[in-house]
């Protein structure tokens, strides 16, 4: 009688064990991914629950997925974001996600909050330190390691996401047009002498201090790409530089970053630069904002460099900004451009009183 | 104290009033003279001088061109008279006004160890002008946030030191270093939440201390604040020297001890403050430079004082020149006095350590 229970209760374990793994294997496949740190990592694809500590990697989810649905959790500095520019308006469910994943502002991630969000995988900097990134691996969370400093980094972030949400195929298409528009201003510029390249200075920040980007940043490749030379090529990274400086730089265009709140206006009236030819020639401009910023990589970085390309060389690349805008907004979100989100993007507002800048933004 | 005794007030002789005017004078606008003529952007020395000459002439009323030819460029001009010309003379004032409140606490409260942050208004002020930034970014709301901080960390202080009778200066210091401990965690926890990509930056950069938003308007700010901080201060030159001989003897010597502290600590507030909102935490300044002078001319409040004012302004102004000049880079000048100072500051306390074994 005893041995017959154990028996039944044995059958009973198997068929329960034989059930669940066939319930497991039909919900999603297992793909093993390569992050960007050289980790190989079993995840379930595609993922339906995919947290994001990075602050620019959910605008690139959503733009590869099409949908908000599968960001369960995201920085709130990427929410901030998504409600200043036009992100929140495309994707207006961006709201409903949960944002309280990391411990105060940054990346280190509050590693419960983010358990309690049961996630497919969890995409974190792999640049950030060993912390940040152990913390998730050790709470046997499914991470994955992302790297957005240059161009090649980022088409591999997106190439990564792609698989991620299924969608390789898509994220390929995505990387493949930012580099057609790479290849064709490269075709359009090759021959322009150094003499004619305009010196660009990027302030990443200029109302409290002057943070100048220097060689081995993103807007150094961008600069270069949109056919200019970098004026703070003698530094290397990112840098606060005193006036002086900047005076000694003596740059001939000024690109204000989108980390911080000073417009062309600030330096027209500061008296301080009066000296300096970007500022007499009127020729400094806030970086537009888009679904991200467009001063780090994104998956709209092509866009930024045709922005640039077009104030640097207007006479050598002839580029319809606002059809271009339109082209990749339907491409990437599906959304069609109204001319005054147009206008936002592009801070025409605030850049209107530049040289040039009618005429690029194609005045209405 | 044995730097404090009464016995050392009248260890040093007066110096000759005239010359030792005229170097009080002469060192400050000397030092201020070198630092104008340093930069990244080069203009030669006898342009530097022509340019301010001309300004100065100019500035009076009379025509300049009788006297200087103008042989430099507009740039120059830009980068003599609107770039260095007012951060030269803020880092100037922000010393003179830092020193100087150093010395009247170290005085007030009879311990050298005393310095601006050990009141509690750096800290308040920090606070109050991180929360500004926070909250509005950067322009007059950091001036009015540093100003309420400071005033209502030294509230704080002073309502913690009126419940105590017994040992007033000591709960007084002891007050101070509670609530600079707590707003510094205020501070902490401020740049905990802060923004990382938008705000984190400047909150950083302003704390470590740093002249580089200078311009006539933040002058003038910091000019009026030390100017009336450090004339009461100045005015109670001999009252700091009857405090400082603790509150028995400046009763005894018909002085209200703590009216005296109440209206020293309001002047030493202002003057900080005014220097935190316009250049942030410069540490080391108000406590090193007292120090050190106090070893050259005594501790006689009425001497001690004003040099430690014109020294303050001569080290700053240095500090602050090989801030902006050694890179291109801008180095904050909080890192350049702390670096300068901590070995001074060790080396008095050894110094002081083997005077007190023998």
């Amino acid at each position: 009688m005893l041995s017959r229970l154990r028996w039944i209760r044995w059958g009973l374990a198997i068929a329960i064990g034989a059930a669940s793994m066939c319930v497991a294997f039909g919900s999603a496949r297992a793909s093993d991914l390569t992050d960007q740190r050289g980790a190989t990592v079993a995840v379930a694809t595609p993922a339906q629950r995919v947290v994001f500590l990075p602050m620019p990697a959910p605008s690139t989810y959503m733009a590869i997925d099409r949908s908000a649905a599968h960001v369960a959790g995201m920085n709130p500095a990427s929410a901030t974001a998504m409600q200043s520019g036009i992100l929140g308006r495309i994707f207006p469910s961006f709201e409903s996600i949960p944002t309280g994943i990391t411990r105060g502002a940054g990346v280190v991630p509050n590693v419960e909050a983010i358990m309690a969000l049961h996630p497919d995988a969890v995409l974190q900097w792999a640049t950030s330190g060993e912390e940040p990134i152990a913390m998730l691996d050790r709470a046997g969370l499914t991470v994955l390691g992302l790297r957005y400093g240059g161009q090649d980094e980022v088409e591999g972030a997106i190439l990564m996401m792609g698989k991620l949400a299924g969608q390789a195929s898509r994220a390929a298409a995505i990387v493949e047009r930012q580099q057609q528009r790479r290849a064709a201003l490269a075709a359009a510029l090759e021959a322009v002498p150094a003499a004619d390249r305009p010196r660009v200075l990027h302030l990443s920040r200029a109302s409290d201090s002057f943070a100048v980007a220097g060689r081995d940043t993103y807007a150094d490749f961008v600069i270069r790409i949109a056919g200019g030379r970098n004026a703070a090529d003698e530094i290397g990274g990112s840098r606060t530089v005193t006036l002086e400086q900047m005076l000694v730089w003596n740059p001939d265009v000024i690109l204000l970053g989108n980390f911080d709140t000073a417009t062309p206006d600030d330096l027209y009236r500061d008296p301080r630069l009066q000296s300096i030819k970007a500022v007499t020639d009127r020729r400094v401009y806030r970086v537009p904002l888009g679904g991200y910023r467009w001063d780090p990589p994104s998956h709209e970085s092509a866009m930024s460099w045709a922005w640039l390309a077009g104030l640097l060389h207007p006479g050598r690349v002839a580029i319809d900004l606002r059809a271009d805008m339109r082209g990749w907004y339907t491409f990437l979100y599906d959304h069609a451009l109204s001319d005054g989100e147009i206008d936002d993007i592009l801070r025409t507002r605030l850049n209107g009183g530049s040289a040039g800048y009618p005429r690029l933004a194609g005045a209405r | 104290m044995s730097t404090l005794d009464a016995t050392m007030l009248q260890q040093r002789r007066p110096i000759a009033a005239p010359l030792a005017i005229g170097a009080l004078v002469l060192l400050p606008v000397a030092t201020a003279m070198l630092c104008l003529s340093a930069g990244r952007y080069q203009v030669p020395a006898g342009h530097v001088f022509g340019i301010l000459l001309h300004d100065v002439l100019r500035l009076l009323g009379l025509d300049p061109t009788a006297v200087v030819t103008a042989t430099w460029t507009p740039t120059e001009r830009i980068v003599v008279t609107t770039v260095r010309l007012p951060r030269v003379l803020m880092a100037g004032f922000a010393g003179a006004g830092l020193a100087l409140s150093g010395a009247v606490l170290q005085g007030m409260f009879r311990n050298p160890l005393v310095g601006p942050q050990t009141i509690g208004a750096a800290s308040g002020a920090s606070l109050g002008g991180v929360v500004a930034i926070l909250l509005f970014g950067f322009g007059l709301p950091v001036h009015l946030g540093a100003f309420g901080g400071a005033a209502l960390a030294l509230a704080a202080v002073l309502i913690v030191h009126r419940g105590d009778g017994v040992s007033p200066v000591l709960t007084l210091v002891l007050a101070g270093v509670v609530v600079g401990a707590f707003c510094s965690a205020l501070v902490g926890f401020v740049t905990f939440i802060a923004d990382p990509e938008v705000r984190l930056p400047g909150i950083v950069f302003w704390l470590l201390g740093s002249f580089a938003a200078a311009s006539w308007p933040n002058l003038a700010l910091l000019t009026a604040c030390t100017l009336v901080g450090g004339g009461v201060m100045l005015a109670m030159r001999w009252r700091v020297n009857v405090l400082s001989l603790g509150d028995e003897e400046a009763r005894s010597l018909g002085v209200a001890p703590g009216r005296d502290r109440v209206i020293l600590l309001a002047a030493t507030c202002l003057a900080i403050s005014a220097q935190v909102a316009v250049s942030g935490t410069i540490g080391w300044v108000g406590l090193v430079i007292p120090n050190l002078v106090r070893m050259v001319v005594g501790a006689d409040h009425r001497r001690l004082l004003p040099v430690s004012a014109v020294a303050g302004a001569a080290f700053l102004m240095a500090a602050d020149t090989l801030a902006r000049d050694l890179s291109a880079a801008e180095i904050p000048v909080g890192i350049v006095t702390a670096i300068v100072g901590t070995p001074v500051f060790a080396w008095l306390l050894r110094r002081h350590a083997r005077g007190q074994a023998a």
